[in-house]
């Protein structure tokens, strides 16, 4: 199994400290996202995978080969890592076209094999009949097409995207990226894939580092990361609604009794974690673990706060001694009519909850 | 037609020919050094840039005779660099037509160095990133992305370079004299006939010069158009 595995340090001035440490899975295709806001150091990692940014310590390894390490000086220039890289503006040749700017990085070819893989992406990326196009003629989504074509017809061992999708509009955005990660998958090629935008992970990604002040917070499988958040600012990135307070009764078992406002819940114990009895955490309550019921027919009730109409769905606030945010498909309104002042039945699924420690 | 060539026949040609190396010469050395100078000053940021850039710009602002001044007195026989060039070769530099190149590439270095580097500063940086990631070299992007994406500039500074050394007139006065075939370029030959009131020789003179500087403006502002929106 290869694995890109990255444990830096990069500093900017004394003020500003980039620190990532993550594995990214590196065999066939999948997507690894970095996820964090701007300025969080997302861009910094990518860099300086690609080579283009050295770090001060620590070490990059790609497989069994050493791309970086500073202890002992060694820095393979990233003409040498052979990793494809797409900025977020592209950054296409103005002076070529697009034929010429997807050949650039080929060499060692035949003419003739050159002008195959040419082709061949060409045909991938449904770039037919644009070949003698400059950039400046091009649509944005057509830019992006060429700029992914172009990092990959040299065949790179890892694709290196950085917001490869933030500069489209809306629209265009959410269906080139279904588009985007079927062609990706045709090359087998893994991704690091660099985003502010959480639904874009939750389409593409397979794996999630979630970055936050200069630092890689955690990382692993999708839903181990937006489901079980390793701490509360996590929770926040991986856009956690509702993460009341809550007051640990007791422990067996690998499960946590938690007092949550009126309600008695057990949930799965987090791992390597200490709990104790009375110490205050917070619970990550996903909208989707909330069932809203007729009074008779739950186990807690829950007053009604605020309700807004959100097109098929009506968006609501409720109070059981703390506040949840909740969603409610129209259809079911009908039965359950709620609105501000009136009492609704509340389930929460146990199994979803999570714990995280108060900061 | 015929009457523009007799006419023609007014121009001084040795000094035509005087003007001319002077121009091909000043130019080929500032290509030649100020390319990678322009590189290095555009890409790097190092304590007193600004000053080193003042440096540079100052031949705009300075009266010729001034440069012309202080360059007599460092190339002359006194000066230890007057009398390493003295050793090396024989001769002199003031009063020479290698002393007037030296001059002459002084007091142009703004013309070359400015558009140099504007070209050089203005490449986006991440198309030389994306080219290293496509497995380019840093020599391989200087040539197959920097060079042509900053050619308009350097030919600008090129013809900028030509048009001015060919209109030069204080520094090379006071550096090379006014020997006639040696070092008496036509800026120089227009004041000249102007004294001993040969105005009909002065203004042919004066004709080509303006004719020659317009058209080096034309082809500099042509050439600024870019061809591709960057």
């Amino acid at each position: 199994m290869t694995t890109l595995a990255i444990d830096i340090h990069k500093s900017f001035g004394p003020q500003v400290h980039i620190r990532g440490k993550l594995d990214v899975p590196a065999d066939g295709y999948q997507v690894t996202a970095l996820l964090g806001a701007s300025g969080s150091g997302k861009t910094t990692i990518l860099r300086c995978v690609a080579g283009l940014e050295v770090p001060q310590q620590g070490t990059i390894r790609f497989g069994p080969e050493l791309w970086f390490d500073a202890a002992r000086g060694k820095c393979v220039p990233p003409q040498r890592r052979r990793v494809g890289l797409v900025f977020q503006d592209y950054a296409l040749f103005p002076h070529l076209n697009v034929q010429r700017n997807i050949a650039f990085g080929l060499r060692g070819l035949s003419r003739q094999q050159r002008r195959k893989r040419v082709e061949a992406m060409l045909e991938l990326f449904d770039l037919g009949g644009l070949e003698h196009r400059y950039p400046h003629q091009l649509s944005g989504g057509q830019q992006q097409r060429v700029a992914l074509a172009r990092a990959l017809a040299p065949n790179p061992r890892l694709l290196l995207l950085d917001e490869p999708l933030s500069s489209l509009d809306a629209p265009l955005r959410a269906r080139l990226r279904r588009e985007m990660t079927a062609r990706l998958a045709q090359l087998n090629i893994p991704v690091l894939w660099v985003t502010h935008d959480r639904q874009e992970v939750l389409e593409v990604a397979q794996h999630v580092a979630v970055m936050d002040q200069g630092q890689v917070q955690q990382w692993g499988s999708k839903d181990e990361v937006f489901l079980r958040p390793a701490n509360l600012r996590v929770a926040r990135i991986v856009g956690m609604e509702n993460l009341p307070s809550a007051t640990i009764r007791g422990v067996h078992n690998g499960r946590v009794q938690v007092q949550l406002g009126q309600l008695s819940l057990e949930v799965p114990a987090p791992p390597q974690q200490q709990l104790t009895p009375g110490q205050q955490v917070h619970l990550c309550v996903p909208t989707g673990a909330i069932e809203l019921l007729p009074p008779e027919a739950a186990p807690a009730t829950a007053q009604v706060l605020e309700v807004q109409s959100r097109g098929p769905w009506l968006w609501l606030r409720v109070a059981l001694g703390v506040e949840l945010e909740c969603w409610l498909p129209r259809h079911r309104a009908a039965e359950l009519v709620p609105e501000p002042g009136k009492r609704l039945g509340i389930a929460l699924a146990a199994e979803q909850l999570h714990l995280v420690a108060r900061q | 037609m015929s009457y523009a060539w007799e006419q023609l026949a007014w121009l001084d040609w040795p000094t035509v020919q005087v003007t001319a190396l002077l121009a091909f010469w000043t130019t080929a050395v500032l290509l030649v050094l100020g390319l990678p100078a322009a590189w290095f000053l555009a890409t790097r940021r190092f304590p007193g840039k600004s000053l080193l850039e003042a440096g540079i710009a100052l031949p705009l602002v300075l009266p010729p005779t001034v440069l012309g001044f202080y360059l007599l007195m460092a190339l002359g026989p006194q000066s230890p660099l007057g009398r390493w060039w003295e050793g090396l070769t024989g001769s002199r530099l003031p009063f020479t037509f290698p002393g007037i190149v030296v001059a002459s590439v002084l007091a142009n270095v703004p013309f070359a160095m400015r558009p140099f580097m504007d070209a050089f500063g203005g490449v986006n940086r991440r198309l030389v990133e994306a080219a290293r990631t496509l497995g380019a070299s840093p020599w391989q992007v200087f040539w197959r992305v920097v060079l042509p994406l900053c050619l308009p500039g350097i030919l600008t500074g090129v013809v900028l370079t030509f048009a001015h050394t060919v209109g030069e007139f204080g520094v090379v006065l006071m550096v090379g004299g006014n020997l006639p075939g040696v070092t008496r370029t036509m800026a120089i030959a227009i004041y000249d006939d102007v004294q001993v009131l040969n105005y009909t020789r002065a203004g042919w003179t004066a004709g080509v010069l303006l004719v020659f500087a317009f058209g080096s403006l034309c082809l500099t502002y042509m050439l600024g158009k870019s061809r591709w929106r960057v």
